[in-house]
Parts: structure tokens; sequence; C-alpha cells
């Protein structure tokens, strides 16, 4: 017991960590494209704690992927060991949603080098004419 | 209670955390895109422990193999090194890094003391159950989706309506990235017929592109597999596009865009085929409504007087509007990413001939 309690107090603590560790990066990076990838790293983290809360502990869980064609025995089963689909639907939404937007990020970023020439965002934001 | 799952779970989650400082700590940006990709190797390892193999499916082609090639490009057209940072007074550092700790202490008591409802526990929520008794019930077949794969049954017919706003989503990206590359056609036309002209024996060596083509065939093949078995298996449309995309990649890395646009991959055709195939979801979604249905609708319901699609046709399981959802599906996402890594392909001189910018 306290070994598998001390197992995802790690577990947790990595994960967090990472999710800090990328949002320092997003912060305090400079490159544009740093920035990004940083920010690819955060979002998943947070994706794969996302998909922690649908896991079963349990030495036979299953993915729900059931048979063709089912015993209400076999439902039952699969309804007491299964993996928590919804979670696992809602992230795979989340990770196309948050591939079109890195996409549209990274081209935005090449475009912003080809009119400034840096990818600095200290640079970008003395020759530009916005102050803050 | 020791599962053998999770001891492999700590162990990549570990080393996806020093990875992470790796890739922060870095000012090599190619450096940074590779350990980024070994990352995402390790954070499949950790959702394959807990069970989520659609999402591996998903998240391998998207973070290791997409992720990393549109970064590379990326640092290809502008610049390798980060420029120095200059660093904050040692104590504010030292400050800011206990205080994070403490916080992330605080956060994982937190979570162990029931957040999140206590975690890894060994029950589901009530939702996450009604969909797993009923996605292939023929004993109350009212809600039925007539799809042993609860996941793909989630995304394409209980939650239909959401999917469809994410390819929205991701259709709108797609447009935004390519109305920022505009009218480079005009001038990269010119290149194109004089390419034409050249000898074939552009690319990487005689090995090299015999292999490309061996791992291309299979490529497609395993991407055709995932996307029309994604009723069945663990796996989909936007799973089975993002793993054919790898393909034409290759082709591209080893054999030269050129031979990819020789070989029929051109944006006019695949602007076309992504229109057709996004057309194809709509309709698909929408002929139950025009015969009296409501929208995404899939099986025949008692208070709705369509009679809905066939669970299977002569003896091939297709679960009703699934298999179609996927197969279109998996046809606007690879021609969507061919779409972009085409675009991103073209050198950088042309646009700056087309911006008139000094380089």
């Amino acid at each position: 017991m306290i070994v598998s309690y001390v197992i995802w107090v790690v577990c947790y603590s990595c994960l967090i960590l990472t999710i800090f560790i990328a949002l320092y990066g997003i912060i305090t990076r400079p490159n544009l494209i740093k920035k990004i990838i940083a920010y690819t790293i955060f979002s998943d983290s947070i994706n794969l704690f996302i998909v922690f809360l649908g896991y079963r502990r349990l030495p036979n869980a299953k993915i729900a992927v059931l048979p063709l064609k089912p015993t209400p025995e076999e439902i039952a089963m699969y309804e007491e060991t299964a993996v928590d689909p919804l979670v696992q639907c809602l992230v795979l939404t989340a990770i196309v949603i948050g591939l079109a937007v890195i996409l549209f990020f990274t081209f935005l970023a090449i475009q912003l080098y080809r009119l400034y020439g840096t990818l600095d965002s200290r640079e970008i934001t003395k020759k530009s004419r916005l102050r803050w | 209670m020791i599962l053998l799952n999770e001891v492999l779970l700590v162990y990549s989650l570990i080393v996806t955390t020093i990875l992470t400082y790796m890739v922060v700590m870095t000012r090599d940006l190619v450096r940074a895109v590779i350990l980024s990709a070994c990352q995402s190797i390790f954070f499949s390892i950790a959702l394959y422990c807990i069970l989520a193999i659609d999402i591996v499916l998903v998240y391998l082609p998207v973070a290791v193999g997409i992720y990393s090639v549109v970064f590379l490009y990326a640092i290809r057209k502008t610049e390798h090194l980060e420029k120095p940072v200059v660093g904050s007074h040692k104590v504010v550092a030292l400050i800011v890094a206990v205080g994070a700790i403490l916080v992330v202490a605080l956060i994982v008591h937190s979570i162990m003391s029931g957040l999140t409802g206590w975690t890894p526990s060994k029950i589901i929520r009530p939702l996450a159950r009604f969909i797993i008794s009923r996605t292939i019930n023929y004993y109350e077949p009212e809600f039925w989706t007539s799809s042993p794969e609860a996941i793909t049954a989630t995304v394409w017919d209980y939650r239909g309506l959401d999917t469809f706003f994410e390819i929205t989503v991701f259709y709108g990206a797609i447009v935004g990235c390519l109305a920022l590359f505009r009218f480079i056609e005009v001038i990269f036309k010119e290149k194109l017929r004089e390419v034409e002209k050249l000898p074939k024996e552009l690319g990487l060596s005689l090995i090299t592109k015999t292999v490309c083509r061996v791992v291309f065939a299979l490529i497609s093949i395993i991407a055709i597999n995932i996307a029309i078995h994604g009723h069945l298996t663990p796996g989909g449309g936007f799973q089975g596009g993002a793993t054919y995309v790898i393909g034409p990649l290759l082709i591209m890395v080893a054999l030269s865009q050129y031979f990819l646009r020789r070989i029929g991959y051109e944006e006019r055709k695949l602007i076309l085929l992504r229109s057709l195939g996004l057309i194809a979801i709509a309709l698909v979604a929408l002929i139950p409504a025009l015969l009296g249905g409501f929208v995404f609708q899939n099986q025949y319901k008692p208070w709705s007087p369509y009679i809905g699609y066939p669970p299977y046709v002569d003896n091939v399981w297709i679960s009703g509007s699934i298999f179609l959802f996927n197969v279109f599906d998996a046809i606007a996402v690879a021609t969507g990413f061919c779409l972009i890594f085409l675009v991103l392909s073209i050198p950088e001189e042309y646009f700056k001939k087309l911006l008139e910018v000094k380089p």
C-alpha cells in the first residue's frame, strides 16, 4: 500500500514539475520557436494529467474496446474493468486542436522572422512600434 | 498491490521531467527539437501504461513526427541558436525555485487527498459507465452506436457535434497557414518548370531512396488499416490521416519535394481532395436530418422517424456512419497535412523575393 502510494506521489510530482518547467520555458526563453516547443510540452503534460482522471487501478483493467457480439455478462464485466472512454475522447479533441494552433503559431513565427529578421521576442518588441 | 505498468509509468515520467528540463535549458534549437521528440516518446509510453491506446496512436505521429518536422523546417527558415538570456539575481532565482517546489508539493498533496476525486480509483464516472454499457448493447438498442470501440463511438456518435467543431478549428488553422504563404505559386512555378528539365537523381543515395520507398508503402498500409478499422480496434480517421502523412514527409526529406510534386502531390489537387472529404463529412452528418432524424444520427432511435445507417453491409461490420466518418476524416486530415508540408518546404528565398525583404 505504501509502495503504491509513493509511486503515485512520484508520478504526480513529476507531471506537475514538468508542467511548471514548461511554463518557465514559455515565460523566460526569448526565442519564439523555443517558446512554442515549451508550449507543446506544457499542453501535452496537461493532456496526460486529464487522461489520469480516467485510469482504473485494477490488475485486470482493460481498454474500452468490447467484443463485436458481447453477452450481457461480458458487458457487465467491461463496465466493471474498462477505463474511462470519455476522458480519452476529450483529450483526442484537445490534441487535434492543439496541433492546429501550434501549426498556426509556427507559421506566424516564420512570417515574423521574414518581417523583422529575428525571432528574439525582446528584439521584436524593440523593433516594432508596439511598446508595453 | 504493485502493478508493473505503474512502475514503467513512474520511470517514463521521471525521464520526461529530466528531458523537459534539458529542452528548456539548451540553447541549440535543433537539439531542443530532438530532445522534445524523445520526451514525446516517453509520454507515449506513459499513455500506453494508463491504457490510452487511442491517444498513443494520435500522439505518436503528431508529437514525434509532425511537430518535429514542422519545427525543423521553421528552424531552417529562421535561426539555429537562441540568444543568451540575462540571468536574474541568484537570491531571486532561489526564492522563485523554492516557491515553485512548494507549489508543486501543495498541488500533489491536494491531489493525493482527493482534489480530482482520488484519481487512480477502482470505479469510473456514471457517464463513462453509460457509454461502455450501451455502445454495442443488442439487448437495449435505443442508445447503441453499433461500434464496439467506445472511444471512436463517443467521438463520432455521442459527441459528434463536438468533433465537427474540432474539424472546423483544424480547417480554419490550415486556411490561416495557407493565407500567410499566399501568392507564392506565381514565383515558384518558374522554378518547378526548371526542375522538371533536370535529371531525376535529386536527393540522397540509392540505398536511402530504396528503403524510403519500402517504408512509404508500409506506412501507407498501416495508416489505411488504422483508419478503416477505427470502429473495431483502437484508431480512427484522425489517427490514420496523421500516420499517413509520415510517408510523404519521408519522401520529401529523402527524395526532395520536387519528386513528391512529380508523383502527384500538388497544391490544387490536395485542396480539392480535402474539400471533398469535408463536404462528405458534412453530408453524412446532414442526411439523417434531411430524412426526418437529427444531425449526426447514426442508428435507429425510437423517437426519430429516420431508419439509421446500417450496422453492417454484406457481412462486413461498418458501424453505420462511423466507418464513413473515419474514412472521410482520414482523407481530409492527410491531405491537409500534405498541403502544409508542401508549402513549408518551399525555399525561403522565394518568399524573400515576394516580400522584397533584404536577407
